[in-house]
Order: structure tokens, then C-alpha cells, then sequence
């Protein structure tokens, strides 16, 4: 299926867990650390889907969603936090769906293969 | 005249030194009566309370022996005028019941008030209004008049020496009748000042209280705030743990032997995940639901949840609640929150113990006491009992006794912590019984 997915997180381990898990879902899967990594591999491959992460170093997550979609407008974003605060808010932002980080990976996993059609 | 003056100066001395109004009025009928001041045997003074005159104070004897007894008593005494006008001020006044005579003010005829003491002498001058209240003639009846109302009235005679009242008399009760109103008119602002003082003074111990309620409800909001950053700080870690043995449940590669491990590390990190959520429920929703509960039944279901706990402990748990209690609360914040504090009394029975759980009403409160006869808790303990993440348990955050205060307070209630070491604690929780959330 060669679906791209592009997972923001500035936690090294959760990066891992999400990269990981979604290889063994059969998705094609990149990491970037910041906002501004995230952008950076933007540019040079194409992704149909962002799990983006909100609080983050160097350029936060609701930042990184607008120039994101400045530059696909098209991109599935799923928002995936520890906060539950922002909940109300994501649709404004563009983002597809917000998750609440949680141990349940097959949440993930299906919200992903949801968006994408799979 | 000269000596009329005299006299009115003295007293008008001594009265403008009260403001309470009995000690004034006292000194006002002492004056009236006193053989150095207007020296009338008898004074009467009835007093405009809403459009009835009704004897406020009487100063003068019951009969005739008991007057002579009296003026020889105080003849034989050196005290001069103003001692006695003095004494006015510890003496306590209550009229028994039958003295209580009121006049209609309807009944008083037209301008009585506007001009100056009457001299009454035949049956016939009596003004009806006055008829009932008034048993020897002549007698003078003096109104007293404030800024726009009329105050009351005095009334004197000579019931006793039989003296006459002369127009000296009625002059000089002229001047003093603008005298006594002056005073009274100034007693009965005294008086609502006062009550105005009083009013302000528990506005303020009101707004004080308030205040010390709120800066209470700051410091658990603080809590709030600590609670939340631990409980995003928790989730990652959760999340990795989690995360990662729910990747090797499902993989191929995981050995049969290896399953029943893997699955154990993921249920544990479900169940971290459930307890972060309860708690970052409980500090989202500080709004209590207000529902009346019925006391006897709320605290049986309560001791029937810790069934278990208790047996296997050898705890004895012994409910008392005097009469069915009704009251209002939030039913699951105050399960949580009793359940707390019942929680940490078994676990201060290591050895079994007894725990005695009463309610009672005290003062318009709901008392719930929960009582252990365990070791007690150190004092230097005692004093960080509510604040967070402070514990010497091996196990928990710490946040019981502090989130148990916290509903307490949201139900406008208070908790005190007793404990002498070697013999047990006791938890007091005082709820109003009407609730003290939005809805109670």
C-alpha cells in the first residue's frame, strides 16, 4: 500500500514506539524531532499522513501544522498529545483527528488506517 | 429662677454623659424624682415605639409608706445629685409584664406633641388617652419631641407628699422636657449607629471568612496544577511501557513462554494509565453534584466496600449513627473522600484494631467521626497531613488526606485530624447539612 507516514515527536522513545509500531503496521514511516526537522523532511518526501505532537522545542506543533499545510493542503494530521486541553481547538487548526497519548497503539493504528483509507 | 437653672445645668451634665439609652432614661426619671433635682415623687415614661406610647421606665415608689422609707434612706445618706444620677449606671431595668401599658398614639389629641407640659388638676382636663394610665391628679404630662417625631412622653405627680405642681413646676419641666429629647434623640442614634457598627463587623467577619475559604480553595488549585504536570509527566513513560509490550503481545516473533510476562506489563500499564485519568478526572471537575443522601445508608454502603479489607486484616468496623440524618452532598466525591480517610485507618491497624465510624448533628453540621484505636500519628507528621505528595507510605502519591480535604471544602465542610500516639486518631468532618455547593 506505500502509504508515508511522518511522525513529529520530540521524545526519542515515544518516536521510536510510534515509528515501530506503524513498520509493523505496514506503513512507510520517518521521524523528526522538532517542528522544524519536520518541515525540513517536508520538503524532500512526500507524506500522506503527520502524527504531530504539540508541545515541542525549537518550533511547536500548532506552528508546524500551518506551514505544513502551507505547503499540502491535502496531508492527513492527527494530533497526538499528553494534553487533553487543546481537544476543542484541533478542527480550527486543520488538524484530522486529536488523540490523548495513550498505551493503546492499536487506537493509533486504527485512526491512522481510518484517515488513510486502508 | 436662678436656681431652677442651676439644677438644669447639673443634671443637663450629667445626662449628656449617656448614651446607652436605659442608663439615659434612668437618669432622665432620677433627675425628675430626686429632692435636689425636680423633686416630684413619681415619674413615668412612655416612649413612641411605631405609634405607641408604651411605659419604657417607672421611678418612684408603690405606696406611701415605701416612699417615706425611701426619701428617709436616702436623706440619711451624703450622696449628692449627681452620685445618685451616677448609680444609674450599673443598675439593670425590667418592667414585670403588667407594668407594660401602651397608649394608641391615634388617640392623643392634635398638636399635643407641638406644645409644652400640661398641667392636669380635675378628672375632666384628663385627655382620654391618658385616662388608663393615669391613677392621681394633678399630675404633669410632658412630650417629648424630636427633630421631626415625637418621642414620647413623662409623666410626674406628688402621689405621695400631696405637694402641689406649680407653675415654677411646669416651666422648668418645659426646659427639661427639651433637655431629656435631646438626649433620648441622641441614645436612639447612638443606637442605630451601633447596630450599623454591628452589621458592618460581621460583614467584615463574613468577608474574612470568605476570604480565608477562597485563598483554601488557591492552595488546591496549586494542587491542581501539580497534579496535572505530574500526570503529563506520567503519561509518556506509561505510554512507552505500554506502547511497546502491546507491540511484542502482537508480534510473531514473541515465545509462547514469554506471553503471559508480556501481558501482565501491558495490563499494569493500563491500569497506571486508568488510575493518571481518575486523577486528572478528579482535579478537572471540582464541581460537586449535589444529591440529598440519607446518611445511615450512604455510610453501610461505604462499610460494606471495605468488607473485605477489614475481614482479612482483623479489623473490627463499628458503625454508630444516632437518628437517620439527612443531608446534602456530592455521593461519589464523598464516597472518595471517607473512603480515604477509612483506607489510611487500616492501614494504620497492622496488628487489627477496632474502627468506630459516627454521625451525628452538631450545631446545624453533620459530624461524621472516624475513629481508630491505632498507633497515632507522629506530630511532625500531623502537621503536613493535607499537603500533596507528601508521604511516608511505601505505596501512593500522597494526595489522599489533600484531595479528601479538597471535597470536603467544596462542600463547604471542614476536617480535623486528632491523634495521640499509642492510642489511635480520630478525623472529624463537619458538613453543612444543606449542602454547600451551587446546587445545595
Amino acid at each position: 500500500m506505500d502509504k508515508r507516514i511522518l511522525v513529529v515527536e520530540d521524545e526519542e522513545d515515544i518516536l521510536n514506539l510510534y515509528m515501530d509500531v506503524l513498520r509493523d503496521a505496514g506503513f512507510d514511516v520517518d521521524g523528526a524531532e522538532n517542528g522544524k526537522e519536520a518541515l525540513e523532511k517536508f520538503g524532500k518526501n512526500e507524506y500522506d499522513l503527520v502524527i504531530l505532537d504539540i508541545r515541542m522545542p525549537v518550533m511547536d506543533g500548532i506552528e508546524t501544522l500551518a506551514r505544513l499545510l502551507e505547503k499540502k493542503k491535502d496531508v492527513k494530521v492527527i494530533i497526538n498529545t499528553a494534553y487533553g486541553s487543546y481537544k476543542d481547538n484541533f478542527l480550527t487548526w486543520g488538524a484530522d483527528a486529536y488523540l490523548i497519548k495513550s498505551s493503546s497503539m492499536e487506537e493509533l493504528v486504527n485512526k491512522v488506517k481510518e484517515l488513510l483509507n486502508v | 429662677m436662678d436656681i431652677e437653672f442651676e439644677k438644669l445645668w447639673r443634671i443637663s451634665g450629667e445626662l449628656h454623659l449617656s448614651l446607652a439609652p436605659e442608663e439615659a432614661l434612668c437618669k432622665i426619671l432620677t433627675a425628675l424624682t430626686a429632692g435636689e433635682g425636680l423633686a416630684f415623687n413619681r415619674a413615668f415614661l412612655y416612649e413612641n415605639k411605631g405609634g405607641v406610647l408604651s411605659l419604657r421606665m417607672k421611678i418612684g415608689a408603690e405606696t406611701e409608706e415605701e416612699a417615706y422609707r425611701v426619701w428617709e434612706e436616702i436623706s440619711k445618706r451624703p450622696h449628692g445629685l449627681e452620685d445618685l444620677l451616677k448609680s444609674c449606671e450599673e443598675k439593670t431595668f425590667d418592667l414585670e409584664p403588667s407594668r407594660i401599658v401602651e397608649i394608641s398614639m391615634d388617640n392623643v389629641p392634635d398638636g399635643f406633641f407641638d406644645d409644652g407640659p400640661v398641667k392636669i388638676e380635675k378628672p375632666e382636663e384628663l385627655p382620654d388617652a391618658f385616662k388608663r394610665v393615669i391613677d392621681y391628679l394633678p399630675a404633669a404630662i410632658v412630650p417629648l419631641r424630636g427633630e421631626n417625631h415625637p418621642l414620647g412622653v413623662i409623666i410626674v405627680d406628688n402621689k405621695f407628699n400631696r405637694d402641689p405642681i406649680t407653675e415654677t413646676d411646669i416651666r422648668t419641666l418645659e426646659l427639661y422636657a427639651a433637655l431629656a429629647s435631646n438626649v433620648i434623640e441622641r441614645t436612639i442614634l447612638f443606637e442605630k449607629l451601633q447596630k450599623k457598627q454591628d452589621e458592618l463587623e460581621k460583614a467584615y467577619r463574613e468577608l474574612q471568612e470568605y476570604h480565608n475559604r477562597v485563598l483554601k480553595l488557591e492552595k488546591f488549585s496549586a494542587l491542581g496544577e501539580i497534579a496535572s504536570t505530574f500526570i503529563h509527566e506520567l503519561r509518556t513513560p506509561i505510554t512507552i511501557v505500554g506502547g511497546y509490550s502491546e507491540l511484542l503481545y502482537r508480534s510473531k516473533d514473541l515465545p509462547p513462554t514469554l506471553l503471559p510476562k508480556v501481558e501482565t506489563i501491558l495490563k499494569t500499564a493500563r491500569r497506571m494509565e486508568t488510575i493518571i485519568k481518575n486523577l486528572s478526572e478528579y482535579i478537572k471537575s471540582p464541581e460537586p453534584d449535589i444529591k440529598k443522601l440519607k446518611v445511615k445508608v450512604f455510610l453501610e454502603y461505604l462499610c460494606s466496600l471495605l468488607d473485605i479489607e477489614i475481614r482479612r486484616k482483623n479489623i473490627e468496623l463499628k458503625l454508630h449513627v444516632e437518628e437517620d440524618i439527612e443531608f446534602y452532598g456530592d455521593p461519589s466525591l464523598l464516597e472518595h473522600a471517607f473512603l480515604n480517610i477509612l483506607r489510611n485507618s487500616i492501614e494504620a491497624l497492622k496488628d487489627g484494631g477496632i474502627i468506630q465510624v459516627e454521625c451525628r448533628m452538631e450545631n446545624g453540621n453533620v459530624l461524621f467521626l472516624f475513629k481508630d484505636n491505632g498507633p497515632g500519628i507522629p506530630p511532625e507528621m500531623l502537621k503536613n497531613l493535607y499537603i500533596p505528595f507528601h508521604t511516608t507510605k511505601m505505596q501512593g502519591l500522597g494526595l489522599g488526606l489533600a484531595i479528601t480535604k479538597k471535597i470536603i471544602l467544596l462542600h463547604n465542610g471542614r476536617i480535623e485530624v486528632e491523634s495521640e500516639q499509642g492510642k489511635g486518631t480520630t478525623v472529624s468532618v463537619y458538613l453543612p447539612q444543606r449542602g454547600g455547593g451551587k446546587n445545595g
